[in-house]
């Protein structure tokens, strides 16, 4: 009888045997532990690498330590970058730091000519005051004008309170207070 | 921590035993795992996961005949096993679901001819769909189908595990399928 362990490696194998191989692995564990050896010797045939579990890294510091170096190279290799974009950047600008003030703008429009009333009002006070001049001459200080302190009118004096006698519902001498025995 | 009181604690129904068990041993069945069904296969995780549900379930079965690892490696191996299995099943009835389809379409629109120039005609009818495919497809198709080669064949043409194999071609044929299916459905 083949050993059908062996053969499975080798060629198809038909229904019967397929059933017949899955027996006996679930009877044997040498059996299994052999398919699984001849199944890695196979796999490793095919030049394939060597799988590593999780925590069996082989590399320099396992598989967290590798994660862990990817990362500070990934960092180192992050701020070499801005550094260097600092370093470009730290080149003397031409520009000069103060620029020369810019002219400032003088207003081209003309001004809107303002239809003059004549003033039917009262003769102006120096609070209603308005200029008369156009909008683009300077305004001229404005004369000042002596404001009278006003003069509250004289209130007439409160009358003082003085003590006085109260009406009293009593007489002077008092209440007596009922007899009692009437 | 001893095997045997590893085992009693997890009967107890201690959690972090359950964890340790898991994260001592897992490692270790993963490339078990892997030379069977590549390390790209989908099912890979869950071949693990079901390794343990199966040893926690069966532990109290366990008689110490050999060690926890050895004991765990075999339901491992097992599983894998079982997957191949089903996948070869799979492949198996596509190939019948493949000729069924195709067999009376291609009958009906040649009658009268014999049987060799029928399956002339099959077959230059997929062998235009396959053109069509992918690399991968195309070469796994033409190795299997065309020049008749075996798995372990296959495996060793394309340097790919034995799970990959299957399950390539089971995808592979399973697209082969539908398009044949459309382009028929198209032409008649």
């Amino acid at each position: 009888m083949p050993d059908l362990v062996e053969e499975y490696f080798e060629r198809d194998l038909t229904l019967s045997e397929w059933e017949a191989l899955e027996r006996q692995l679930e009877s044997s564990t040498e059996d299994s532990s052999r398919f699984a050896e001849l199944a890695r010797r196979f796999y490793l045939d095919l030049g394939l690498p060597d799988p590593a579990g999780p925590s069996g890294g082989s590399g320099l510091l396992g598989n967290s330590g590798g994660l862990a170096m990817m990362l500070a190279v990934i960092g180192l290799l992050i701020w070499g970058a801005f550094r260097l974009g600092q370093t470009n950047r730290e080149v003397p600008n031409p520009v000069p730091a103060v620029a020369p003030a810019l002219p400032t703008e003088t207003p081209t429009q003309e001004p809107l000519p303002v239809k003059k009333v004549p003033s039917v009002l009262k003769p102006m006070t120096a609070s209603t005051d308005t200029p008369t001049s156009s909008p683009t001459a300077t305004p001229q200080p404005k004369p000042a004008v002596p404001v009278q302190p006003r003069q509250a009118p004289a209130l007439p004096p409160l009358p003082t309170a003085t003590p006085t006698s109260r009406p009293s519902l009593f007489p002077k001498q008092g209440f007596q207070g009922l007899p009692l025995n009437q | 921590m001893d095997e045997r009181e590893l085992v009693k604690k997890i009967l107890a129904g201690d959690q972090a035993a359950q964890t340790l068990l898991y994260e001592t041993h897992a490692p270790r069945l993963k490339p078990v795992c892997i030379h069977f069904l590549g390390p790209q296969d989908p099912d890979l995780e869950d071949v693990l996961q079901e390794v343990f549900l199966i040893a926690f379930r069966k532990l109290a079965q366990f008689e110490f005949r050999s060690g926890l690892y050895t004991w765990l490696a075999h339901i491992c191996v097992n599983l894998c096993y079982q997957r191949i299995h089903k996948r070869r099943k799979q492949l198996a009835s596509l190939e019948e679901d493949l000729e069924l389809m195709t067999i009376p379409q291609v009958q009906a629109l040649e009658v009268e001819k014999h049987d060799a120039d029928e399956k002339a005609r099959k077959v230059a009818f997929l062998d235009r769909l396959i053109r069509t495919m992918g690399d991968k497809c195309r070469k796994i198709l033409e190795l299997r189908d065309r020049q008749g080669e075996s798995y372990v064949a296959i495996c060793k043409t394309l340097k790919v595990p034995l799970g990959t194999v299957m399950s390539q071609l089971a995808r592979c044929r399973e697209t082969l399928k539908k398009m044949a299916h459309s382009a028929l459905g198209e032409g008649l």
